[in-house]
C-alpha cells in the first residue's frame, strides 16, 4: 500500500516519501504547513487514494484529548434514574464513542485526521501519547479496554500557532510542506483549472509571488 | 506581507479571474489609477498588507520600473 498521489492532488516526492514512512512506521504523520496549503486535504487524498474511509476529528481551542476518546453522560443517566427508565440499568447506554474510538474500532483500516492540534491547549498532544503509541485505551465506566483491530494511518495537521512537546514529537514522522515553487504551482494549477490559459498562468503567478515577496 | 497568501487563495484568485473574463493583458497592464491588482481580496487579507502593497508600488512605479 503505497500513496503516489492522486489525479485531483499534486503531491510532491518529498511529500509521498514522508506519507508512505509514516505508513510502514505505523506512526502519526504530522503535517506542517502555512495555512492553505493543502495539509488537511491531504488526509483526504490518502484515504481516497488507498481507498480507506475519513474519521476526522477537527479541534478546537476548547478541544479535551478525552472527548475523542469518548464521553460519559452523567446528566442524562441521572435523569433516567429519575425518571425510571430501564436504560439507565446499563452503563454503556450513557458512553458516547469518540472519534479514535470510532477509528478503532472501524472494519477497514481507516485514515484518521487529527486536524489543527495547536489550538487545542498544550495538554492535548500529552494526553495522547499513550493512546497514539499503543492504540488503545481504558474506558473506566465499563472496565473494558478498546484496542485498535488495525492500526489507523494517522494524519495530524498543525499550523505552528503553538509548540508541540518534544515527548509527542518524538511519536510522529514530520512533515512542512514547503511553498510550492513555480512549477509545482502551475501543476496544482492545471489540476483545479484543467486546459487554463498558460499566459493566463504566467501573468496571475508572476503578481501572486510578487505579493508574497513584499516584505513585512 | 503580515499574511501571505496561500495556494488555496492563489486557486482563489484565478477562479475569480476566469468568471470575471480577467485576461492576462490585464493582469500585465493594470489599471493605471489602481495600483493593486483586480479582485486582490482573494489574496491579500488585511488593511496593513494592502496599503503596502501599494506603497512598494507606488514607488516602483515612480522609480519607472
Amino acid at each position: 500500500m503505497r500513496f503516489e498521489g492522486t489525479s485531483g492532488y499534486v503531491a510532491t516526492d518529498d511529500l509521498k516519501i514522508a506519507v508512505n514512512a509514516a505508513i510502514t512506521l505505523e506512526r502519526p504523520l504530522l503535517v506542517k504547513g502555512e495555512p492553505g496549503t493543502g495539509k488537511t486535504v491531504l488526509a483526504l487524498e490518502v484515504a481516497k487514494a488507498i481507498g480507506a474511509s475519513l474519521i476526522e476529528w477537527h479541534v478546537k481551542s476548547t478541544t479535551k484529548a478525552q472527548q475523542g476518546l469518548y464521553e460519559y453522560d452523567a446528566v442524562s443517566r441521572l435523569r433516567d434514574s429519575q425518571l425510571g427508565d430501564e436504560r439507565v440499568k446499563d452503563i454503556r447506554n450513557y458512553i458516547k464513542r469518540g472519534k479514535l474510538w470510532d477509528a478503532f474500532v472501524a472494519d477497514e483500516r481507516p485514515v484518521l485526521l487529527i486536524d489543527e492540534i495547536d489550538k487545542a491547549d498544550i495538554e492535548f498532544p500529552n494526553d495522547l501519547l499513550q493512546e497514539l503509541d499503543r492504540m488503545e485505551f481504558f474506558v473506566y465506566e465499563t472496565g473494558e479496554t478498546v484496542k485498535a483491530r488495525r492500526r489507523p494511518i494517522v494524519v495530524i495537521t498543525s499550523n505552528n500557532e503553538k509548540e508541540l512537546p518534544d515527548a509527542f514529537l518524538r511519536r510522529c514522522f514530520f512533515h512542512y510542506i514547503r511553498f510550492p515553487d513555480a512549477d509545482t504551482m502551475r501543476a496544482i494549477i492545471e489540476v483545479h483549472f484543467p486546459g487554463i490559459k498558460q499566459r493566463l498562468v504566467a501573468e496571475a503567478l508572476k503578481l501572486f509571488y510578487e505579493i508574497r515577496e513584499v516584505p513585512a | 506581507m503580515k499574511k501571505k497568501p496561500s495556494t488555496s487563495e492563489l486557486l482563489d484568485w484565478l477562479k475569480l479571474l476566469l468568471v470575471e473574463d480577467i485576461g492576462p493583458e490585464l493582469l500585465r497592464e493594470r489599471d493605471p489609477k489602481k495600483l493593486i491588482p483586480p479582485l486582490h481580496g482573494a489574496l491579500i487579507k488585511n488593511e496593513q498588507d494592502v496599503h503596502l502593497f501599494e506603497r512598494l508600488a507606488f514607488m516602483a512605479r515612480r522609480e519607472g520600473r
